[in-house]
């Protein structure tokens, strides 16, 4: 039998072979005994031993290139080297993904979806934020406007400050300044105990004289003689009796006038 | 009279201007001190003869 020779399906057979052998080099794990290769040096977590991964002498006349090498649970493999050779070797890359998929750069333990060990540059974008925001640089400086109440510009050499005199009694509530908020010695706090509002009060020997924002007290000088009034009265038998008068105090200085009494009688009591 | 809370008696004594019919009548000028405290009533007892005295004084304020 004449065979007919189809370029088109000799090359759909040869792609096939090379199927298969990218396929026996993935999945399979030749015996190391009949490899001749150990295991890579680098520990491995259980479950995830460092197996050279190696085709036999059907794969190796598909796939040359022997891949060995080991890797990590939850590390991304790379491509470790050597190129040149006849072999490549995979390992760990920095990249990592945890248990709940989180993605760790320079980081096995990632604790959000994107945790980096390291500066991340964007070159070209910049980021894009939760609520549709794109901020393309990092903020180097800013305006705050404010009147003249406020002081500074903000920045760390002019931080905000309060300007002289720039709280005015409208941006204070009603009895918010406490006694504890003045100063010792600036202020009368109180006078003999008496707070809010205290009136002096004048006695008969104390006068009082409000000027303006003076007050002068002024004292008698000299003995002070009590207020008198005088007084005369007379005393007869129709009109025996004077009532000396409430909250005065009578001093009698002098008396006189005239009786009759028989001889037996000549005295009389006051 | 009533000073300090005492009762008092001062005792006038006068002279002789007038006598007769077994009577005599007798004129008094004196000076004197005498304190009375608020409320005190003064009086004179003249031992059921005619009398009529005229007192000078003052009054002053207690505090």
């Amino acid at each position: 039998m004449k065979r007919r020779t189809i370029p088109g399906l000799l090359t759909l057979i040869l792609a096939i072979t090379l199927s298969v052998g990218i396929t026996g080099a993935q999945n399979q794990k030749p015996s190391r005994a009949a490899s001749g290769e150990q295991p890579a040096a680098s520990a491995s977590p259980a479950g995830n031993e460092a197996t050279p991964v190696r085709s036999n002498a059907a794969q190796a006349a598909a796939l040359p290139l022997p891949v060995l090498g080991g890797g990590t649970a939850g590390t991304i493999t790379k491509w470790i080297g050597p190129f040149g050779g006849n072999s490549i070797t995979v390992g760990d890359s920095i990249i990592n993904e945890s248990a709940n998929g989180n993605i760790g750069i320079g980081n096995t333990n990632p604790a959000s979806r994107l945790t980096v060990d390291g500066m991340i540059e964007t070159r070209t974008g910049g980021l894009k934020f939760p609520d549709g925001s794109v901020q393309t640089t990092a903020v180097k400086s800013f305006s705050l406007f404010h009147d003249s109440s406020l002081t500074g510009n903000g920045s760390q050499t002019s931080p905000i400050g309060i300007a002289p005199r720039g709280v005015s009694t409208a941006n204070l509530a009603d009895s918010i300044v406490t006694g504890n908020k003045i100063a010792s010695g600036v202020v009368v706090r109180s006078v003999n105990g008496l707070t809010d509002n205290v009136t002096l009060a004048a006695c008969p020997n104390i006068t009082l004289t409000s000027a303006g924002s003076t007050l002068t007290i002024s004292a008698q000088t000299g003995p002070v003689a009590p207020a008198s009034t005088p007084v005369q009265f007379f005393l007869d038998n129709g009109n025996p009796t004077f009532q000396v008068p409430a909250g005065k105090r009578l001093v009698i200085e002098f008396v006189s006038g005239d009786f009759g009494a028989s001889a037996t009688t000549e005295q009389t009591e006051v | 009279m009533v000073t300090g809370g005492n009762a008092l008696f001062h005792e006038l004594v006068g002279d002789i201007v007038a006598s007769g019919s077994g009577a005599s009548l007798y004129a008094i000028s004196e000076s004197v001190r005498i304190y009375a405290d608020p409320g005190t009533n003064v009086s004179v007892s003249a031992a059921g003869q005619s009398v009529l005295l005229t007192v000078a004084g003052y009054l002053i304020d207690v505090p």
